[in-house]
Order: C-alpha cells, then structure tokens, then sequence
C-alpha cells in the first residue's frame, strides 16, 4: 500500500517535468546551446596551443557535466521554494504522500531532463570536433555516472529545505557559485594533474568525482588521477546516501518548523 | 459523532520580535455531515483555524480532534480523509492540462490512476470544465482555476472539506455555480460529508451552512443557525423611510433610535419588539412619509452589534 503510493507519487511529480521537455522544447535550445557554447570555446583556445587531443575530450566531458550541476542546484533544490511561493506546499503536505517521495519524483523528473539535454551536447559535441570516446566502455561510465547524478540529486534535495529557510538571498549565493564550482571540479581541465591540494578540496562535490572517472573510462590515452574509477564511484555512492540521509533529517525537520511556525504556510515568513 | 472537535484553541505568531494573537480559546463543534461557516472580516483568524484543522499548523496551545484523530499526531489518518481548498489559490503547474493537474494531484492523494481518471471525467463535467480538460493552466481565468480547484478537493471525496473563501475574487455566476455545486454535494453524502467554510461574504455563509460561527480578533463570539444569530442584533427589526422635504421626523419620533441615510431618508430601528405596532400604524398614516419598508436585521447587522465594526 505505502510502496505503491509512493510509487505513484513519484510518477505523478516526475510528470510535470518529463512532459516539459517535449511540450515547450525552447528551454532546450537555451539549456544545449549555453554548455555547447562553452565547450567550443575551451575546444578552440586548446587547439590554439597545440594541446594533446585528448584535453578536447576532457573539456567535452566537463562541458557536458557541468549543467547537470546547475540543474541540480537551481531546480531541485529551488524548486521547493517556487512551490511554497505558488501555494503548491500546502497541497503536498494536506495529501496523504510524504514530502520525501515528491521531492524523489522531482528528481526522477530532473533526472530524465538533465540526461536529455547533457545527452544532447555530448552528442553535438562530440560530432562537431570529430572526439573519440572509448564507447565499449559504457557500462563502466554508467556506474560513474548514475552515482554521481543520484548524489547530485540527493545533495540537491538536502539543499532544498535549508534553501527553503534561507529565503531568496540563496539564489544570489547561488549564483556567485558558478564560476567557483567550474574551477573546483576542473570542468574543461584534469584537475588532478594540476593541484593535489585543490583536487582533494573539489572532490568534496561528487561532480568532481564524476567528471573525473567519466575522462578515465571514456577517454583514450594516459591520465594523470589520484582515485581509480572505481573508487571514485564507491566514494559517490557513499555521498548519496549521506545526502540522502541529510535529506530525510533535513525536510522532517522542515515540516515540523512548518507546523510550529508556520513558515510554510503563511505566504510573510 | 463530531467532525470537529476542538479544546481552548490558541495561536500565536511571533513576526518581528512582535506576538500576535491570531487564535484564542476557541471551543468549536462541528456535528457530522454539517456544513458549518466560519465569518469573520480578514485577519479575524478564519484561516489560522482551518489551517491547524487541515494539519499545516500546530495550535500553540489546546487540542483539536478532526474526525476523531488527533490533530497534532495522527495527521495522516486526517490527510486521508480530508481536503483543503483556498480561494485566490494559484497552485499547480502552468505548462499542465487541467487533467493532468487534477490527475497529478489525485496520485499525491493515493488515488489509481484509472480511478483517477474516471473521477476527473465525472466531476469536470459537473462543474462544466469540460471543454476545458486540454487547457494549460496558465490560459485558464481564475473562475476556471477555482473551479479546478474545487474539482481537486473533491477528487477523492473526502470525509470533510475544508473550504477557506472558496469563491474570493469569483464573478456572481460562477461563484453561484460553485454553491450550488457545494449544496448538491453534501447533500448527496448521505451524511458522511461535512464542510467548514470560512468565508467574510454573510450571504454565502447564510445560503449553504446551518450553522455559523462568528469569528473576530482571534475569538468565537457566538455560533448558531443564521436566525439564532440575527437574534444577537441590536434591534428587532427597522424601518427605511422617505419624507416629504423640510419634514422634521426627528422631532415627532425622538423616543426612537433614529439615522439619517441620505437626503430626506431615514432609518428607525426598533429596539423593542413592542413598540412594533405603534410605530407601524404611526408611520402608515403619516402623510410626510412617502415611503416605508421593513427590514429585518441581516448578519451583517448582528456582526456590527457583536463586534462594533463591519464585516467587509
């Protein structure tokens, strides 16, 4: 009874946001065609300096990660003040589902939306400067990859409760992140080849992780890297379900301010 | 067995280092298949009750049962069992049909989706959204999205409904359509169906509840049928008369409570019930009054007479 109310509550909150992919596909052309732009800057500017081919590969692999980092942050973790903003909060917490389950739909539904559109610039990119990834290891990039998405995503639901309390001035934070979070993970760039120090500090976001042993299994070639793949995912798997746990912690103790103080339900607080 | 059921009932909010009473000591009960009204002027803590019932918010002091749960513990059992609908509420999700909204929200609630489905066809087109089942939330008017709305709080036919201004900001008619709609409703629950509606508008409350509450400062001042409450007037009963110009009526009815509404129109209020008589005949054969008509206290009367200020 439970499992199967949940599994419809997720279903039902994914809906909304698998079916805005395909019923206003304009946030597609932006989504795709801002990491593309990026990634065909850092393309060109390595290919200015005669860098070894496969530093294209890196920068296509970050460029393609990257916004699965900012779809995390500013829609998952966002969204939960959008819907206390549209009234939407009350409804989830009158119905009978647990908060837990909407915010897993939403990332099921965010989840399916990262993937589409990250897909999408991968594929562009990769045809557009002619890279060569290791395909024959995709089962290995997806035991880097759904980690590092799903820890991403739990990290994002944890956020979404603290932001919630946080009031808007987080979007600005948020905001100032960006170039930061670029830096840290070593996004267009091998990090760990670069600075040990600020290698172990980035892998504090499993993003780093990510981008990391995705250019590991996928690329051709040697690479410099402190963590096999492996670990790194080990790692991942263990950030999620820490965040997970945070997540539960932090949005029971969401709700239970709500009922006290009412910051959920009074449209002042 | 009661619906609602609540003990010494408080609330306060702190804002800004500044408390604010919204609830206080409020004993209400609410019979079983009732359709009670709440009425009270805005901020009068309408919504602050309903809130606490529909499980958003704790009482900082007192308990409430809602169908025999308890309020602060066993809100799941009440969730199941209940819906909450606002007026001017602007929820959901833009880029949705009105169907998928409602079958969204059907799913939250623990509905199947083919039941779902087979809901959402029976209640759009009672509530004549039919023709607008493929519409995106974003292009309906806000009658039509009220109407959703209410549509949502009755997808799973709960045991009680709570409705906070349900027709707030609604033109005549579909704010009469939603009534009428409230009306058949309850009435085919065969007594299972009870609904708390908080509203400031006296003739709605008067037109569905047989039983009203009146609400303000946080305080229940009085609850009865609307007749019960009229009671609680003032006055008994008033005349509204016209005269010839330069009458002074003021003179010849000074032992009566007497304003002047505009020019050359009066109000006499009766205040005993046995001076009724006298006053009629007065009145009827008085020549330099060209027009008369009596009007019976309205709760918006009984409201001014218990709180000293009007209810919109």
């Amino acid at each position: 009874m439970i499992l199967s109310h949940a599994f419809r509550t997720i279903i039902a909150r994914a809906y909304p946001r698998i079916i805005a992919s395909f019923r206003h596909p304009s946030w597609f052309l932006f989504e795709v065609s801002l990491p593309l732009l990026s990634i065909v800057t850092f393309v060109y500017v390595l290919r200015l300096f005669d860098s070894p081919s496969q530093f294209e590969s890196y920068a296509v692999i970050g460029g393609c990660m990257l916004p699965v980092w900012f779809n995390v942050v500013f829609a998952m973790a966002l969204q939960l003040r959008w819907e206390k903003d549209s009234g939407n909060i009350e409804i989830f917490m009158t119905s009978p589902a647990q908060i837990t389950w909407i915010l897993l739909g939403m990332m099921v539904g965010g989840g399916f939306q990262t993937i589409l559109m990250s897909g999408t610039v991968l594929f562009i990119a990769t045809y557009m400067f002619e890279i060569k990834f290791l395909w024959s290891n995709w089962h290995q990039a997806l035991i880097v990859f759904i980690p590092c998405v799903m820890s991403l995503y739990s990290i994002g639901m944890a956020m979404s409760s603290v932001f919630l309390k946080a009031g808007r001035a987080f979007e600005y934070y948020l905001g100032l992140t960006e170039e930061p979070v670029q830096f840290f993970t070593g996004s267009y760039f091998p990090i760990f080849s670069q600075n040990i120090v600020l290698a172990i500090f980035g892998s504090l976001i499993p993003l780093t992780l990510g981008i990391d042993g995705l250019r590991q299994v996928l690329v051709e070639g040697e690479y410099f890297t402190l963590l096999n793949w492996r670990y790194e995912a080990l790692i991942m798997v263990i950030y999620w379900f820490i965040a997970l746990k945070f997540a539960k912690f932090s949005l029971e103790w969401m709700e239970k301010l709500a009922r006290e103080k009412g910051t959920l339900t009074l449209r002042w607080q | 067995m009661l619906a609602v059921e609540t003990h010494n009932i408080s609330r306060t909010f702190v804002k800004k280092k500044k408390v604010k009473v919204a609830l206080e000591n409020i004993n209400l009960k609410i019979d079983h298949g009732s359709f009670y009204g709440l009425l009270g002027p805005n901020g009068a803590g309408k919504t602050t009750l309903i809130k606490i019932l529909s499980t958003l918010l704790l009482p900082t002091s007192g308990k409430a049962e809602v169908l025999g749960f308890n309020i602060a513990d066993e809100t799941n059992e009440i969730r199941w069992r209940m819906s909450l609908v606002s007026g001017g509420e602007f929820s959901g999700y833009g880029l949705l049909t009105v169907e998928e909204q409602l079958w969204m929200f059907a799913l939250f609630n623990g509905m199947k989706s083919k039941n779902a489905k087979n809901k959402i066809d029976e209640l759009l087109e009672i509530v004549g959204l039919e023709e607008s089942r493929k519409t995106e939330l974003a292009e309906l008017s806000t009658g039509m999205r009220q109407k959703m709305n209410l549509v949502r709080g009755l997808m799973t036919d709960p045991e009680i409904l709570f409705l906070d201004e349900p027709t707030l900001g609604l033109d005549v008619e579909i704010a009469r359509d939603v009534r009428d709609y409230l009306k058949r409703w309850i009435k085919t629950g065969e007594s299972k169906r009870t609904v708390l509606l908080t509203t400031h508008y006296m003739q709605e409350a008067e037109e569905l509840c047989e039983k009203i509450g009146i609400i303000n400062d946080g305080n229940l001042i009085i609850e009865g049928s609307s007749d019960e409450i009229k009671k609680g007037s003032t006055y008994s009963s008033k005349y509204i008369v016209d005269t010839a110009s330069q009458y002074d009526i003021k003179s010849e009815y000074e032992s009566f409570e007497l304003n002047n509404i505009s020019n050359n129109k009066y109000e006499i209020l009766i205040l005993n019930k046995e001076d009724e008589n006298e006053l009629y005949n007065s009145i009827r054969f008085n020549k330099k009054i060209t027009k008369f008509e009596i009007v019976t206290p309205t709760l918006e009367d009984a409201f001014m007479s218990l709180t000293g200020r009007e209810l919109n």
